[in-house]
Order: C-alpha cells, then sequence, then structure tokens
C-alpha cells in the first residue's frame, strides 16, 4: 500500500492527481502484479508500463525521463533480491512500574536467544536487564530501557538504561562494593558490571544513563 | 496479585511444597511470602521446600526475597530448603556476588525432602 502511494505521487508531479491515478490503476492492472511481492522481471515489467502510461499523456516530454527513475528507486526498494538483510530492531521499553521490569527482562531475552547467544549469556543478558530496570523503578520512578543489536568486534547487543532520577550520589561506594541499602538495592549495578562485557554509568543530579554491552561469544 | 496467579502451597505429609513455574514478578514473589506465612501458622508444618525449577531467571531482589522466604519461615520453627536453581541462574548470582546464605539448596525435589526428612544421603 505505501509502494502504491509513493508511486501515486511521482506520477502526479508529472500528470496531476486524476490522470495520475487512472495511469497509475490502469498500467498495475495491465502488468498484473503484487506490489508487496515483486520479483526482479515485476520491476521491469512495471516500469515499461509506466513509461506507456506516461508517453500516452505526455509525449516525448522530458519529464518522462527523471519520472521513470523514481519509479525504478521506489521499486528497487520493493524488490526482495534488492531488500537489505533482515536487521533485528531495536526494543525501547519504557520503565514505569513493576510490571515492566518482567516486560524488559522479556524484551532482553528474546533479543539474546534470536542472536545466538549461549543460554548462560541468555540468562546474564536478562538479569542484567532486570536489574536496571528495577533500579529505574525503585529510586528514579520513571525511565526507559533501549535494548539494540550492534556490531563492532563481533555481533551483540547494547543496553542503555536512561532515567530522569536524583542522580547516584555514592556511585564509588556501589561500585566499590562497600555500600549496602538496607534492601540490597546496590547489588544490582555492581552485579550487572560483573555480568557484563562493557559498562559504563553517567549520572548526574538531573539523571542517570547506565549503558552495558555483551558480545555473542 | 489475583487467585489465578498465586503460587499454590501442597502440603505433603509435614512439609509445604512451593513450587514457582511462573515468571516471578515482584508482587507474586510478596504474595508467596504471605501465604507461606499464613500456610505454616494453619497447618504447623515442619518443613519447606521451594522449587524453582520452573523460573528462567532470577535477579538479586528475586534471589534475595525467596532467601528472605527461608529465613522468616526458620524463625517459625521451621526448616526449608530451596531446590531446582538452574546452571544458568547458579551461575549469574555467582558472578553478581549473590549468595542464599542461611537456606539450604538441593538439587531436585527428591533430594530436598530426603533432606528435610533427615535421610539425605549428603
Amino acid at each position: 500500500m505505501r509502494t502504491e502511494q509513493r508511486l501515486l505521487e511521482v506520477l502526479t508531479e508529472c500528470l496531476g492527481k486524476l490522470t495520475a491515478s487512472a495511469v497509475l490503476q490502469s498500467r498495475l492492472a495491465r502488468a498484473a502484479v503484487d506490489l508487496d511481492h515483486l520479483g526482479p522481471t515485476d520491476r521491469v515489467r512495471l516500469v515499461d508500463e509506466f513509461g506507456k502510461g506516461l508517453r500516452t499523456f505526455l509525449g516525448d516530454s522530458p519529464k518522462i525521463p527523471p519520472c521513470l527513475d523514481q519509479i525504478r528507486l521506489i521499486l528497487d526498494g520493493q524488490a526482495p533480491d534488492a531488500a537489505p538483510a533482515p536487521v533485528l530492531g531495536r526494543k525501547l521499553i519504557p520503565i514505569r512500574s513493576e510490571a515492566d521490569i518482567v516486560h524488559a527482562r522479556s524484551a532482553g531475552r528474546a533479543m539474546a536467544v534470536s542472536m545466538g547467544f549461549s543460554s548462560a549469556w541468555q540468562v546474564r543478558i536478562a538479569t542484567s536487564v532486570s536489574e536496571l530496570a528495577r533500579n529505574i523503578v525503585h529510586y528514579a520512578h520513571d525511565g526507559e530501557i533501549c535494548i539494540e543489536p550492534i556490531s563492532g568486534k563481533g555481533d551483540g547487543l547494547e543496553i542503555i538504561a536512561h532515567d530522569n532520577g536524583p542522580g547516584i550520589h555514592n556511585l564509588d561506594e556501589i561500585l566499590g562494593g562497600t555500600y549496602r541499602s538496607k534492601s540490597g538495592m546496590g547489588m544490582g549495578l555492581r552485579g550487572t558490571r560483573n555480568l557484563m562485557d562493557a559498562f559504563d554509568v553517567q549520572t548526574s543530579p538531573t539523571g542517570t544513563t547506565v549503558t552495558v554491552k555483551a558480545f555473542v561469544k | 496479585v489475583s487467585e489465578s496467579e498465586r503460587i499454590p502451597i501442597v502440603r505433603l505429609r509435614q512439609c509445604l511444597l512451593a513450587s514457582i513455574q511462573v515468571d516471578l514478578s515482584d508482587a507474586l514473589v510478596a504474595a508467596l511470602k504471605d501465604d507461606i506465612a499464613a500456610t505454616v501458622l494453619r497447618t504447623g508444618a515442619t518443613g519447606l521446600v521451594i522449587d524453582v525449577s520452573g523460573v528462567e531467571l532470577m535477579d538479586s531482589y528475586i534471589a534475595r526475597a525467596v532467601r528472605d522466604i527461608g529465613l522468616m519461615v526458620a524463625l517459625m520453627g521451621v526448616r526449608s530448603a530451596i531446590c531446582g536453581i538452574s546452571p544458568g541462574i547458579a551461575l549469574t548470582l555467582v558472578e553478581m556476588g549473590m549468595d542464599l546464605k542461611g537456606v539450604r539448596c538441593e538439587l531436585d525435589l527428591d533430594s530436598a525432602v530426603a533432606w528435610l526428612e533427615g535421610r539425605s544421603s549428603r
């Protein structure tokens, strides 16, 4: 449907709205192709059809070649052989309540599974997401967690936990292991650092961002 | 936590058995703690097994909450054991520096019940 809309826009530039719509529909019907599942030969046939349609109304106008170029570009983006390899998307999860912790760690686990992390690493990653989400709920009350595939020194994933909370004023104590809150919450951050391949905290009185990474071994 | 979500606590002779087969939320753990305390009081059970073999993940908070259940019932005169911690969870807890000190851990339900009944071979 989106492809059809974009084709109509390109044709409208040359033909005006009514004519463009008529050309689009008649030529699509003649080519008898499914815009959502285009094969390589379908593209050639469609460009040919649109060329004929445009010439019917415009003769040999210099507008036609650039218009056809644009149509090729649109169709190329849709053709299966031109489509980029499927990329796992980034997941952004708002963290506001305890239920979001469960949601976030499920998402973390699902991405770890789909990227081929070992079962031990799946648990490490899901646990880290859980700890980071929990810190947001307990200390900042509102924030978000972004889980994203990355590639650098091998494939991996990056987890960014961000909040606009009051910041962590005793970060050194927490990471040094000398701090123990009554609820033992300091352990979450230190534990996460121990579990992951890379760990970074940026904190200020206006918010905290924790970034961790794990790489597929 | 609704009634249908609560973790069932079954009685087996003098033991109570809570088998957790779902993804643990904080609310669920808190409800379990209350339910176990109430059930111990009502039944006069002398042992408790918390089976976590169906749990895929325990972060530090959940691990602590489960441990606290064991410590709580100990104060009520009940011996307790946690069983079924998966290799992945065990590894993760150790790496995080989290231990379950004060609570007996057993490999599976069978060995946990054997230990509680005093016929453990270990």
